[in-house]
């Protein structure tokens, strides 16, 4: 799953030990984030997206977008 | 991407690991474990010199250093020392391990020291047989306690991937030597075997990249 995490954490001038106090996770385990390595949780992946005030679907993307009937427009249908 | 963040992102990824460092870990791979094979071969020998205490001993004594040696680039990679200051999972395993392994080292000698002199029947050649079993058994809960107290979720998948990764191989091995020795074709391997051989494989799994889902 591919993430602007490396991003964010760059403009926030932040290091990836920062980065993974304030989550509580291991430096290695935000590398294994930032490089596409692992997939985090989604108890994880929501905890990264309140750490930046954005919603999870903003910093990940699951790459499915090139499906249809995938895409939250044609949940409802 | 900007200039800041390209200097952050060759700052803190992993360290790269050299051809010479691969080399020169691979060579010490192979003769630690040439010299396991060895040292097991020997004890598998009724005749073996120094007799069957100094052959476990060196087992047991290549057992670990195969596992440090597997284990030295991810430590490398992860910029950690033999000195550096262990998170409490690690900490609370080493407290179970090492004493544990220690103990197993301590019973055996002393197991097989009275079984020789002694030689002992019934319950007590029972009890004397087991002694080394119960450390190595304490050692093994120390493994699989890990992976539940480990709190950091890609380490804790790390942790159980290499589980997986050694039973998965420790599976072929023995299936595939346990019908040679059927057939007659190689010596019996000794049960015992099983779980430093499982050891190694954990320690081998550890160092390879998790890769994505």
């Amino acid at each position: 799953m591919k993430n602007d995490l490396r991003v964010l954490r760059a403009q926030r001038g932040w290091s990836q030990g920062d980065l993974a106090d304030a989550l509580g996770v291991s430096r290695q385990s935000v590398n294994a984030l930032e490089t596409g390595k692992y997939d985090p949780s989604l108890p994880l992946a929501f905890r990264i997206a309140r750490l930046f005030g954005k919603r999870v679907d903003e910093i990940f993307d699951d790459e499915l977008g090139g499906s249809p009937n995938l895409r939250p427009d044609r949940a409802a249908e | 991407m900007q200039s800041a963040e390209l200097a952050i992102e060759n700052a803190e990824t992993s360290t790269s690991l050299g051809t010479g460092f691969w080399a020169g870990w691979a060579a010490g791979m192979a003769t630690a474990i040439g010299t396991f094979a060895g040292a097991i071969y020997l004890f598998t020998q009724s005749g073996s010199p120094g007799g069957p205490m100094v052959g476990g001993v060196i087992v047991v004594a290549f057992t670990l250093a195969l596992i440090a040696i597997a284990n030295i680039p991810n430590m490398v990679r992860r910029k950690r020392g033999f000195g550096e200051r262990m998170r409490a999972p690690y900490r609370r395993y080493a407290l179970r391990f090492l004493p544990a392994m220690f103990a197993y080292v301590l019973l055996l000698m002393a197991a097989v020291s009275y079984a020789n002199s002694a030689e002992p029947t019934g319950w007590v050649a029972w009890a004397v047989a087991i002694a080394p079993a119960i450390p190595l058994i304490f050692a093994i809960r120390a493994i699989f306690l890990l992976p539940r107290e480990e709190d950091d979720e890609y380490m804790r998948e790390r942790i159980n991937r290499s589980y997986v990764w050694a039973t998965g191989a420790t599976l072929m091995v023995c299936t595939t030597v346990g019908f040679l020795d059927m057939f007659g074709v190689v010596p019996h391997l000794e049960l015992w075997v099983i779980f430093p051989m499982w050891a190694i494989f954990m320690g081998v799994a550890r160092c390879l990249p998790l890769g994505s889902r």
